[in-house]
């Protein structure tokens, strides 16, 4: 096992670095130029002389092989040319990451208990009218996009009812500013992992193991729990991890329309204003944190289902 | 079996939901940004600023360093805690004027009739936020930071001839570039003549009042020199300064005092400030608040003085006793890149411009936005003198200008099958590039499209192709290095409103930057003549008619820009803020920064 | 059990002589059961199940009627849906029958309007004037509903069954064009996502080993950049327009699939008929096609399900971002877009295309309950 899990770290590496160099040479192809959008008022000489200052004026391959320098030597990210000019990228992101990391770990924190609540509920009580009305109820809170939904959130509950404040303030506990944002993003993870459990577990439900159970005594409840949700887990954890990673990307709008000062915010900003270095590290970063969570969920698919060991042959 | 699989299980889920604990714990206090902000004492930890103006930003702030500050964002922060020499002060009449912030009066002129060497005296009594006081050395430091040669702060080309030509400062500024040679400091127009005097040497004969504007551009504010110096990076080639709170030091009107990353920014009243007994407010909060419902939403709770309206509610509130209109800041024009060959040249035919000028129905397209239509190149928001004229009120601005805003769909017609003709084309397919984040780019091209085909008929069709915003930029300007670059496009310069030849430079010939390309002599002639010459600088009624010969020869004879409308700008004032001037101040703006609150 | 303790018989019956009994199936023929009904094959019998959940019927009428109004809805007005009429711009939603019933009316509350100037609306446009007086600055300013239709001086039989937009072109028209090109979008994406998925994950799943390791490498590098900067820079480079639109939902989405059927494929290619039907001989191929796969087909359908419609929503989550389809051509991801802008102004605007992609994730959600219902061997025959 701890053989596997270092395989899949260097792995890890491996991906990383491929996305980086791809993202890296993508970033610098792309049309768009630092000076953008500055005053208009540059002479040439001030241009190519700012270009020179940042390694610009070098073949790429060169700025490809400084930029790796500075990451191993120094962990110089290098240095935001636009956002926040002379920053060092890392001190950028380094702010910002503890909050949408908040956000999406409490998001996905009460999504996946209440989804596999609601889902066993729902399987249990099959084409019954829990049932259908559990799945009518998330359905249709998936239904509205994420923007319309957080805005609509913002307008009733906070603006109308003023239960909760409009937009994040440092100065209020965390756990108040932040709650609408964290409700709104995790309506989705919550329909996608009630409607995934209820699946698998009502295929499990007719499986002949839980007519063994049945008839050996257990009460339905019982023979479910201890028996077909193990089995049923499987595809769920698979599903966390798109889960996982829409609540990342779907924290772009709510950070926005809500001010939370987090990653999401930045990456678009960057993107938006060709802030190079800025968009490569949040890339990265992203594809860290993507990776980290796929790992976790193959570690657990051998804890919760021993049939599979990831990797095997086809000769079982 | 069962048992241990089921503990390991057990164990699993532990450990994540510890993991995840770890890690929202990590942020969990309010002030838990290691930014080295909100120290120790927490008067705001209530979060209610009482009796503060409260406003916001779209968008987080850059950095507080105003030589770096590439898209303005934190204008408003700087300029309100930093010292410059001369800035807007309220008279008390409910009028404003340009007097010496840092400086005690207006320049001296010490060469008289060559007007190129002025002497300015500096207060004796600035002082910085951590006591220090100011003297020439500061000044003389902030400007050498500003044209260091090293740095290329890009703000720093303005400080070296923004409105005024200071001596040898372009050329210190790019001594590195190749072919350039080295110029020292000693060499530059700006020098120290005592303690708290200074003389500024200009290459051309300027004013008074120009040295004034210039000296009153955020480029040429102060920097702290011991706070800067401790901001270099361990190879001494980036400075950081201005990039966190303890990385930044007020001087001016108001101090930093809090600085929550992407989320809150707090200024409060300097007590030692040059003017401090007419500041009234005790501070000044701004959020940070990109959407704007959310804005909208957060003023009409009471929770923002102010708040920008955009379009679509400008309707809605425009008969609210708190509505405020400004002159536009921005004009629409849609830009023709007469250099592009493609379709035999047909762009550069002076025949077809025209067409395009009025088959554009500009009346309507404005009355969609709320905006005002446009017909010419100086916006309404130009003025002429300190008095607050604007030039297009003057009836001599509008004599050239065409009836029914320049929209005559027959005539139009007429001019593009004489164009067409000429070019020797049947059928023709444009392409116009506009940024789509933009809420006003949009429906003017999505108008035209359908417009101009109905008025010139089915050979002619209009393809938009809407890009991210630096894309367009980088397609636009590229007219220089591939002049097909692009063949249409919605923009529009933004010129300094209380200098009248800013908004016509942008059409000079060799101008860097250009939408498009120029080479009218006339108009670069006329434009030396409004900028260097002497009877210009003294006799304001001859600069006038300068700038309306060159907006004549632009729109009207060389049609080289298909001006659309002028974006409005209107925005919500809290009933209870009691402003310290009647009208707008040209340059100064509605000086809330001097605003009170009165109670009923 | 002793024979006293059982009292179940009565004492007569307890003595009755062998010859008494008689053979009764010594002559009979034994033979199976006959079928009561005809073999009905796998799609048959799926289909005859999705059919008796009612549930699923009513969402799959739900997404024929959409489908049908997104062709038929813009032929029921006079107007195309690239009509500008500037002067009939933001019009709240006018329909003839229901105007009576005062929804659905064409009028508007109009906020901070003053006292004084009421007289000066136009002639009998004002419907009702709020109770609340504000003073602000010493002005008296009130609330008032206008008929906005004779407010903005609009001829007296305009109808607009949805409203307008900005540029006075009429939204039900607009509305119905965008879900053509949603729905489009939405099924070309989830069509290839599914093909490609099934293809990558059954060869993954199956050959196992090397082979697997490398494909899942290619799949967590392309997985593992977020998608909106994924899309967000291939648009940047491919330009906007509906094709670039397609590939860059494909380029991530079809990993998904393919995760999902190579788990599958580990759950089942262990199976004892597996081993069977290799010692018989049958080639890879057919294996996995014609064995394994059906297994997984289950989760698949459920998966294409919601393909479709997270599809439409990537797209109008790109087009509130900005990066949506060329105009004029529309999507409902614009037109919420561009409603949203405005929601606290105009909140119609946002209403009917939130209700319009509501039905579509509503009814092919419960749908795909039905189907993965439907198809689900273990539950044939029942």
């Amino acid at each position: 096992m701890a053989k596997y899990i270092l395989k899949r770290i260097a792995g890890i590496f491996i991906v990383l670095f491929v996305v980086m160099t791809a993202a890296f040479f993508m970033m610098r192809l792309m049309p768009g130029g630092i000076l953008d959008g500055v005053e208009e008022n540059l002479s040439a000489d001030m241009r190519d002389l700012i270009y020179a200052k940042y390694n610009m004026d070098k073949p790429i391959w060169e700025q490809y092989l400084l930029f790796l320098k500075g990451i191993v030597t120094e962990w110089d990210w290098g240095v935001s040319l636009k956002l926040y000019v002379n920053v060092s990228v890392w001190d950028i992101l380094a702010e910002r990451i503890p909050i949408t990391l908040y956000l999406g770990f409490l998001s996905l924190l009460i999504s996946v208990p209440i989804g596999i609540a609601f889902g066993t509920l729902a399987a249990l009580k099959k084409n019954g009218i829990v049932d259908h009305a559990v799945s009518f109820l998330v359905v249709l809170f998936i239904s509205i996009p994420s923007f319309v939904m957080a805005t609509g959130l913002q307008y009733f509950v906070a603006y109308k009812w003023g239960w909760f404040p409009l937009i994040y303030d440092d100065s209020l506990p965390r756990i108040t500013t932040t709650f609408l944002p964290v409700l709104a993003l995790s309506f989705s993870p919550i329909a996608t992992i009630t409607r995934y459990l209820r699946a698998e577990l009502s295929e499990s439900l007719n499986s002949d193991y839980m007519l063994l159970a049945r008839t050996k005594g257990l009460t339905r409840v019982q023979a479910t729990m201890r028996h077909a949700l193990r089995n049923s887990l499987v595809p769920v954890v698979n599903v966390i991890v798109p889960a996982f990673i829409s609540i990342m990307g779907g924290s772009l709008v709510v950070e926005s329309i809500f001010g939370i000062p987090g990653l999401g915010g930045i990456t678009v900003r960057s993107i938006n204003v060709a802030d190079y270095s800025v968009t490569l590290a949040s890339l990265i970063y992203y594809t860290l944190i993507s990776l980290a969570a796929i790992l976790l969920v193959d570690i657990s698919y051998g804890l919760i289902d021993p049939r599979i060991r990831m990797g095997g042959s086809k000769d079982a | 079996m069962k048992h241990t699989s089921k503990k390991r299980k057990t164990r699993f889920m532990c450990m994540l939901l510890l993991l995840a604990l770890l890690l929202s714990g990590c942020g969990g206090s309010p002030s838990g940004d290691g930014n080295g902000d909100n120290e120790g004492g927490n008067t705001s930890a209530e979060g209610d600023y009482e009796g503060y103006y409260k406003t916001y930003l779209t968008a987080s702030i850059a950095t507080m360093n105003f030589l770096t500050d590439a898209d303005g964002t934190s204008t408003e922060l700087y300029s309100r805690s930093g010292l410059r020499l001369y800035n807007y002060v309220p008279d008390g009449n409910g009028g404003a004027s340009l007097e010496g912030e840092l400086a005690v009066s207006d320049p001296v002129c010490l060469d008289g009739d060559a007007g190129t060497t002025w002497e300015i005296t500096l207060r004796e009594n600035a002082k910085w936020q951590n006591g220090d006081a100011i003297t020439a050395d500061d000044f003389i430091f902030s400007m050498q930071t500003a044209l260091d040669p090293e740095q290329l702060y890009t703000e720093g080309s303005k400080a070296a001839n923004g409105l005024v030509e200071i001596q040898n400062a372009a050329a210190y500024l790019e001594q590195y570039a190749p072919g350039n040679s080295p110029v020292s400091w000693e060499d530059v127009g700006i020098k120290k003549t005592g303690d708290y005097t200074i003389q500024i040497i200009t290459e051309y004969k300027t004013n008074a009042e120009k040295i004034k504007q210039h000296f009153n551009m955020p480029s040429t504010m102060l920097v702290h020199q011991a706070t800067y110096e401790s901001c270099w990076d361990s190879s001494h080639a980036v400075n950081s300064y201005g990039s966190s709170l303890d990385k930044y030091m007020s001087c001016g009107e108001y101090i930093l005092t809090e600085w929550v990353t992407d989320s809150k920014y707090v200024l409060e009243k300097n007590p030692d400030y040059v003017h401090a007994d007419l500041i009234k407010l005790p501070g000044i909060v701004y959020r940070v608040v990109a959407d704007n419902n959310t804005a909208l939403e957060l003023f009409l709770q009471g929770e923002l003085t102010q708040v920008a309206l955009g379009s679509a509610e400008i309707e809605n509130y425009l008969q609210d006793p708190r509505y405020m209109s400004d002159p536009p800041l921005q004009q629409l024009n849609v830009l023709i890149n007469n250099r592009n060959t493609d379709n035999n040249g047909i762009l550069n035919n002076l025949n077809f411009r025209k067409a395009l000028f009025y088959a554009t129905d500009r009346e309507s397209i404005a009355a969609l936005r709320n905006a005002i239509p446009a017909t010419y190149i100086l916006g309404t928001k130009m003025i002429v003198d300190e008095s607050g004229t604007t030039f297009r009120s003057l009836e001599s601005s509008s004599a050239y200008l065409p009836e029914n805003y320049g929209y005559d769909p027959e005539y139009a017609k007429e001019c593009y099958d004489l164009a067409m003709e000429e070019c020797g084309l049947t059928s023709l397919n444009l392409t116009v590039i506009f940024s789509e984040s933009s809420p006003n780019q949009r429906p003017i091209a999505e108008y035209i499209q359908t417009s101009w085909k109905e008025i010139f008929g089915d050979s002619f069709t209009l393809t938009l192709d809407p890009k991210p915003t630096t894309v367009a930029y980088s397609q636009r300007k590229g007219w220089t290095s591939n002049p097909n670059s692009y063949e249409l496009a919605i923009e529009g310069y933004v010129p300094v409103d209380n200098i009248l030849t800013d908004a016509l430079k942008f059409y000079t010939t060799g101008y860097p930057n250009a939408n498009e390309y120029n080479n009218n002599e006339r108009v670069d002639a006329l434009y030396q003549e409004a900028v260097y010459g002497e009877q210009a600088l003294n006799d304001n009624d001859y600069l006038i008619s300068l700038v309306q010969q060159m907006e004549q020869i632009l729109i009207y004879e060389d049609y080289i820009t298909c001006p659309v409308f002028e974006i409005p700008n209107a925005w919500l004032l809290d009933e209870h803020v009691q402003l310290p001037v009647t009208e707008r101040v040209p340059g100064g703006g509605w000086m809330t920064d001097y605003a009170e609150f009165v109670t009923e | 059990m002793h024979k006293e303790e059982y009292t179940g018989l009565a004492p007569e019956l307890m003595e009755i002589p062998e010859e008494k009994f008689r053979l009764v199936n010594l002559d009979m023929d034994e033979s199976d059961e006959k079928f009561k009904g005809k073999p009905i094959g796998f799609l048959k019998d799926a289909f005859l199940r999705f059919s008796k959940n009612k549930v699923s019927m009513v969402a799959l009428a739900g997404v024929l009627l959409v489908i049908f109004m997104a062709f038929a809805g813009p032929a029921m007005t006079p107007y195309g849906y690239n009509d500008q009429n500037p002067e009939e711009a933001n019009l709240p939603p006018k329909m003839p029958g229901l105007e009576k019933l005062g929804i659905l009316d064409g009028s508007r509350w109009l906020t901070s309007c003053r006292k004084d100037s009421l007289d000066e609306f136009p002639e009998g446009s004002i419907l009702e004037i709020g109770t609340d007086v504000e003073e602000i600055r010493g002005v008296e300013v009130v609330s008032v509903k206008v008929d906005y239709y004779k407010y903005t001086g609009v001829e007296d039989d305009t109808y607009h069954y949805f409203g307008t937009d900005y540029l006075g072109r009429d939204l039900w028209t607009r509305l119905w064009r965008g879900t053509r090109i949603s729905l489009l979008i939405g099924f070309l994406s989830a069509i290839t996502n599914c093909i490609i998925g099934i293809i990558f994950g059954s060869i993954a799943g199956y050959y196992g080993g090397k082979v697997d390791m490398v494909m899942m490498r290619i799949c967590e590098v392309i997985n593992a950049i977020p998608q909106i900067v994924l899309v967000t820079l291939f648009i940047l480079y491919f330009g906007s327009g509906l094709v670039s639109i397609v590939c860059a939902l494909l380029v991530q989405n079809w990993v998904a699939t393919a995760t999902l059927i190579r788990s599958q494929f580990y759950r089942y290619k262990g199976r004892e008929y597996v081993l069977a039907a290799r010692s018989l001989g049958v080639t890879d191929r057919k294996l996995i096609f014609v064995h394994i796969l059906p297994n997984a087909v289950g989760p698949v359908i459920t998966r294409v399900m919601t393909a479709i419609p997270s599809a439409i929503f990537t797209e109008s989550f790109l087009a509130f971002l900005g990066l949506g389809i060329k105009p004029p051509e529309t999507s409902i991801g614009m037109l919420l877009a561009d409603g949203q802008k405005v929601i606290l102004t105009y909140p119609t605007q946002v209403l009917f295309p939130a209700i319009i992609i509501s039905i579509l994730m509503v009814c092919f959600n419960l749908m795909s309950n039905g189907l993965r219902d439907a198809f689900d061997p273990t539950l044939r025959g029942a």
